[in-house]
């Protein structure tokens, strides 16, 4: 009896541990049985995990060579990266530190919201 | 060269808790990088980077590290091996893969965290920095499939691995006393 409660440790041990339970075949779910001289295949899920991988790297590809993913890097991370895209759009936010051009924008957005708060005319020249 | 069962036991327990405590810390991570990407109040964007910069960098870089070590000792420790089955090659350069691109990306959470911290960054600055979502969710992504390969260890020997299983049943025949009848 001590004897088997021992084996029984010993089995849920090697599942639990990492330790292998020797595998009761090479390991070849492929479908295509190999001999017991030659060496076990690449199992399916081996194969398909692969295909799947494969196609993601390459849909990752297409998309950085095709620019629809846009950009990928540390470039795309930060004020200047976005705030060019605004520049296009004629909405830049002023930002400190910012080229010369985004500051005046700035400017000109806390003129034209100090001007409607206050009730300021801006200067007119006749 | 097998750890006896006392040291693998602890091995073991020291490898689960740095791995599964890595996914853990990026859970905590992606919850701010989710306030990063959503959020339009200034101080909750300058604590968010701040906090994500700190994450990475003091708890999921030295748990990933510790982790892959773990591994490594673990595979070369048991009979697993490090090259014999393809749940442990995978799991191993799936670990490499992630620490790698953890590495890269921390340098650009800390590029974050600095514009963040920086008292001159105006609140328009902030909302336009932008998040690390994409990595975030992808990396613990790819942590809980290798955490399923080592609960599932599915099955697939390498030619390595079979190789070696091979010799060492050569050796134990070659060693058994022949019974002379």
């Amino acid at each position: 009896v001590v004897t088997k409660i021992r084996t029984a440790h010993a089995r849920q041990e090697d599942t639990l541990m990492a330790d292998p339970t020797a595998y009761p075949d090479p390991g070849d779910d492929t479908g295509v049985g190999s001999g017991p001289g030659s060496p076990p295949g690449m199992p399916r899920w081996v194969k398909v995990s692969g295909i799947v991988v494969g196609a993601l790297v390459l849909l990752f590809v297409v998309l950085q060579l095709t620019g629809v993913g846009g950009e990928h890097g540390p470039a795309m991370h930060g004020p200047g990266a976005r705030a060019s895209e605004g520049d296009h759009e004629g909405d830049t936010p002023p930002i400190d530190g910012a080229p010369e051009g985004h500051r005046e924008a700035g400017m000109e957005l806390e003129f034209l919201v100090t001007a409607s708060e206050g009730g300021h005319t801006p200067p007119v020249d006749h | 060269m097998t750890m006896p069962p006392g040291l693998r036991k602890f091995a073991l327990t020291a490898h689960v808790t740095l791995s599964v405590g890595w996914i853990g810390a990026a859970a905590a991570y992606i919850a701010l990088d989710v306030a990063a990407a959503t959020s339009q109040d200034s101080e909750t964007l300058r604590a968010a980077y701040v906090g994500m910069e700190m994450i990475a960098r003091y708890v999921i870089v030295p748990l990933a590290f510790a982790s892959l070590l773990t591994g490594l000792v673990m595979s070369v420790g048991t009979k697993w091996g490090l090259f014999r089955h393809y749940w442990v090659l995978i799991s191993l350069l799936l670990t490499i893969i992630a620490t790698v691109v953890l590495l890269v990306e921390t340098q650009t959470i800390s590029h974050l965290a600095d514009i963040a911290a920086d008292p001159t960054t105006s609140n328009d600055g902030l909302r336009t920095l932008g998040s690390t979502l994409v990595h975030s969710v992808g990396g613990t992504a790819v942590l809980l499939v290798i955490l399923v390969l080592n609960m599932y260890k599915p099955r697939g020997m390498t030619r390595y691995g079979w190789r070696k299983q091979h010799e060492q049943h050569r050796k134990q025949k070659a060693q058994r006393p022949v019974a002379i009848p």
